[in-house]
């Protein structure tokens, strides 16, 4: 186990390092994040948006800015030619740890960004900010656990870019229907009781079990 | 087989459109029941047949287990379609329009989605090893979202989709005897069909690896 994690922090710090180099997937992302907010903003001018649409909007701009460069740790491995030799060098569940750790770093700046630009640009207010951190933290390693296999799989494919977008698209479509529903308080919707909260705890089981499967899975991808 | 589970679905139909009494309150229209239910059922079925597959191919890597599972998602594929559109003659019947964006509804066109997916991901791959071993890998993974779209999403929010008769269903025994006899003739029959046609499409998934093998 302390080999898989020494494995996955150099696997994570060779992508950390190679994004800090050519800064691809981040100024794509944070680009995208950027226009699709403003879009949102410009579009929805002196619109009164109320909570749960307020909430709706602002998860499909981080599904779709997600969309745009989650599948990079990977392509950029098949597209550079290191792929073969990263398998020589790794071990898979270091491989999958590293990059899941690389997601996870990519889709935290990505939150950054959108949650702020949003409320700003579209004037809507976070009543309970603790709430919607839990709640943007759980959306982050959902969508980073899911895609990551995902990405894996789509690296090995042709019309790489939008094969992602659409076998990740209905993976992600319950956790992201239920991360709405758990950002509900974050922005003053009054819903029942514990609603929110079971939402958010679907979240987190559904997130489980595809990160529990995409472990035992990802070595038979990868090796292939 | 072919002889029987003829005989058998003939019988279905005539129990279904003739000898069984108008029900859920919907008249004829309500007859459909018998058809959308073992659609859903299947499609489930197929699916889950899909993974188990998927998850032989990667135990294995036997190419006979790729031909299973692609086969299994094809006609779950197309059990799903089925399973939408006669949902959307119930709705209609039911509620007045085709649809309502019902989360049980929803919950079957999101896995259509997802298996559509599947197939997109598959055809992208060429080299056949590669797609066995990400398809069965996908097949797996899919499972996860279908299972939670059709049995957990439906009991989390409110829904106008009847409960499940199916075991397991809050409504268990409150329906008549002779209609779940019937419903479960149809059932048996419906998953019989999904045997032959899993067969056959076996067999065509087998031949058309031959054919990428010589390509």
């Amino acid at each position: 186990m302390k080999g898989t994690l020494r494995g996955a922090w150099i696997v994570f710090l060779k992508d950390a390092r190679s994004e800090f180099r050519t800064r691809y997937a981040l100024s794509a992302i944070l680009l995208f994040a950027v226009a699709s907010v403003a879009l949102a903003g410009f579009v929805l001018r002196g619109a009164m948006l109320d909570e749960r649409q307020a909430a709706a909007v602002v998860w499909l701009i981080v599904f779709f800015a997600a969309a745009t460069g989650l599948a990079r740790p990977f392509v950029q491995e098949a597209e550079s030619g290191t792929e073969l030799l990263l398998r020589q060098a790794a071990r898979p569940e270091a491989v999958w740890l590293g990059k899941f750790a690389f997601s996870l770093g990519l889709m935290a700046a990505i939150e950054l960004i959108v949650f702020p630009l949003f409320g700003a640009f579209l004037g809507v207010d976070v009543r309970r900010p603790g709430w919607l951190a839990a709640v943007a933290a759980a959306g982050a390693v959902s969508l980073s656990g899911a895609t990551t296999i995902l990405a894996a799989m789509v690296a090995k494919a042709r019309a790489r870019s939008s094969v992602f977008a659409v076998a990740a698209l209905p993976v992600l479509l319950p956790p992201l229907v239920l991360l709405v529903e758990a950002s509900g308080p974050a922005f003053g919707v009054s819903v029942g009781a514990g609603q929110p909260r079971e939402a958010l705890l679907a979240v987190m089981s559904y997130s489980g079990i595809l990160i529990v499967l995409s472990w035992f899975l990802f070595p038979g991808v990868w090796e292939e | 087989m072919r002889i029987v589970l003829g005989i058998w679905m003939v019988v279905v139909v005539i129990l279904a459109l003739l000898v069984s009494p108008p029900l859920l309150g919907l008249g004829d229209a309500g007859r459909i029941f018998y058809f959308h239910v073992p659609c859903a059922w299947v499609s489930f079925f197929a699916y889950a047949v899909a993974a188990y597959c998927g998850a032989r191919y990667l135990l294995s890597r036997r190419a006979d287990w790729d031909c299973k599972s692609a086969a299994a998602s094809q006609i779950g594929l197309l059990f799903t379609v089925l399973a939408t559109a006669s949902g959307a003659v119930w709705a209609e019947a039911a509620w007045g329009q085709w649809w309502n964006w019902d989360p049980r509804e929803t919950a079957v066109f999101i896995v259509l989605l997802v298996y559509g997916a599947y197939f997109a991901l598959r055809m992208s791959i060429e080299q056949p090893e590669q797609r066995a071993a990400i398809s069965a890998a996908y097949a797996l993974i899919a499972i996860v979202p279908a299972i939670f779209l059709i049995y957990v999403a439906p009991r989390l929010v409110e829904s106008l989709h009847p409960s499940p008769v199916l075991p397991g269903g809050e409504e268990k025994g409150s329906i008549e005897p002779f209609i779940r006899n019937v419903l479960f003739a149809s059932l048996a029959g419906f998953t019989g069909l999904f045997v032959w046609m899993w067969r056959i499409q076996t067999r065509i998934e087998r031949i058309a690896l031959g054919k990428d093998a010589q390509l």
